[in-house]
């Protein structure tokens, strides 16, 4: 294909909705990046459906492919030095997730679907951001999280970790 | 609304883990409570159990890295300049007064009984990762104007499961704690921390206390020394803090190399 002119393929989401995207920024998704070679030269003519996802989460996490199609790819899997992780996001990234939490939380389902690890890495660290300093019933409350321990099992886990608190 | 909420992300494990794998150490221990999946997926997940120092780290080589929360909570218990410019593997020598006074929950008794509740999970932490592998030997030196005597203990074969597979900071609260409470008169406790690199300043050559343990040091290795400086002069009579151990500590765990008169020997 010619440096100038890249090729687009269509997306086709699950609302029906097509989407067109250039290809390098599609294969951001290792979904997608997959389902190309798998499929060839019929990539090219065919739409490629989405079953996962609807138009608006589509489009979102395809502005994201846009804008970072010129990282250099991923470091190797460094999941064993999880000391390393910190939560500190790049600017870009942290204004694109300015957004009510459904469509927070949609996007991470839609990255893990699409298997598009730096995305659902932005989008983990923003859920823990908005874990960090709450307490568990804040917690609950702000994800809509059922508490399911006994008073029993609660206070058991209390005692094992409130020495920690700073109160 | 919350009720509008998709279902799904935080009944997925694999996500769960994704999120919790971001929280620092406190806050990884206080989402325990949430509820029982973030529980489980915690309990389960290798990577976040080492990131609580619970599990030793894969690579018993790399660099030591102190436990960041046990540091701030149990200070004098940590080499004190590890993060300045001086590196210098030591934890400050202190007397059970000041002991207390530089552990913040100390005068807060809910939080004090908290903390030294047995129960407490810092106890299964590793101080350090990857973990000191044992107390290599605890060392006493004090006396006053007639005697002075300089003893060495160490561990017990019979209670070397106790080191396994690794220090863990409530075992070397238990000891520190036993030892500076035990029967020589008031003392200072410190620790000699042999994993980390030292790199001696200028002013510490100039020390001779200090000179001799530069010496001494050898090599870095992957233990810790107890050091239990003790006089009858320089401090007055019961300055012992009480309250600060955590349930019965066998007395047998320790070796002592007495001399005939029951005294630490020579």
């Amino acid at each position: 294909m010619a440096a100038s002119e890249s090729t687009r393929i269509t997306l086709v989401s699950n609302d029906g909705a097509e989407v067109h995207v250039e290809r390098n920024v599609a294969e951001r998704s290792m979904l997608i990046k997959n389902m190309m070679e798998d499929l060839g030269e019929a990539a090219m003519t065919q739409s490629v459906p989405i079953p996962n996802v609807n138009e608006s989460v589509l489009k979102k996490v395809i502005e994201w492919c846009e804008h970072h199609k010129n990282d250099p790819p991923a470091a190797a899997d460094d999941d064993s030095d999880s000391r390393k992780k910190t939560t500190d996001i790049e600017e870009w990234d942290q204004k694109f997730m300015q957004v009510d939490q459904e469509m927070l939380f949609e996007i991470i389902l839609a990255s893990n679907y699409l298997d598009i690890k730096p995305l659902l890495d932005v989008g983990c660290k923003t859920v823990a951001n908005m874990i960090k300093g709450k307490s568990p019933e804040e917690i609950r409350k702000t994800f809509n999280i059922t508490n399911d321990f006994t008073p029993e099992e609660e206070e058991q886990i209390r005692r094992e970790n409130e020495w920690a608190e700073d109160r | 609304m919350a009720a509008c909420l998709p279902p799904t992300l935080f009944s997925i494990p694999e996500l769960v883990h994704s999120i919790l794998l971001h929280l620092p150490v406190r806050d990884l221990l206080r989402v325990q409570r949430v509820c029982r999946l973030w529980k489980e997926t915690t309990d389960h997940s290798l990577a976040l159990q080492r990131k609580l120092f619970f599990v030793p780290v894969a690579n018993a080589d790399q660099e030591p890295e102190c436990n960041p929360l046990l540091r701030e909570v149990f200070p004098p218990w940590f080499p004190n300049h590890y993060h300045d410019s001086s590196d210098i593997p030591f934890s400050d020598d202190f007397s059970p007064g000041d002991l207390c006074k530089t552990l913040k929950w100390y005068t807060d008794e809910y939080r004090r009984m908290r903390v030294l509740s047995p129960e407490a999970s810092w106890r299964r932490m590793f101080p350090v990762q990857p973990p000191p592998a044992r107390i290599e030997e605890i060392y006493t030196e004090g006396g006053c104007s007639c005697f002075y005597r300089i003893a060495k203990g160490v561990i017990r074969e019979h209670f070397q499961h106790l080191q396994e597979p690794g220090i863990t900071m409530g075992f070397l609260w238990d000891v520190g704690i036993h030892v500076l409470e035990e029967k020589w008169e008031p003392k200072t406790l410190g620790l000699h921390w042999h994993m980390f690199p030292f790199i001696p300043t200028e002013e510490s050559f100039k020390d001779v206390h200090f000179s001799r343990w530069i010496e001494e040091l050898g090599p870095v290795r992957n233990v810790i020394t107890m050091d239990v400086r003790w006089s009858n002069d320089c401090y007055p009579s019961g300055a012992c803090p009480s309250g600060l151990s955590v349930g019965y500590f066998d007395p047998d765990i320790i070796k002592w190399d007495f001399d005939e008169d029951g005294n630490p020997g020579v």
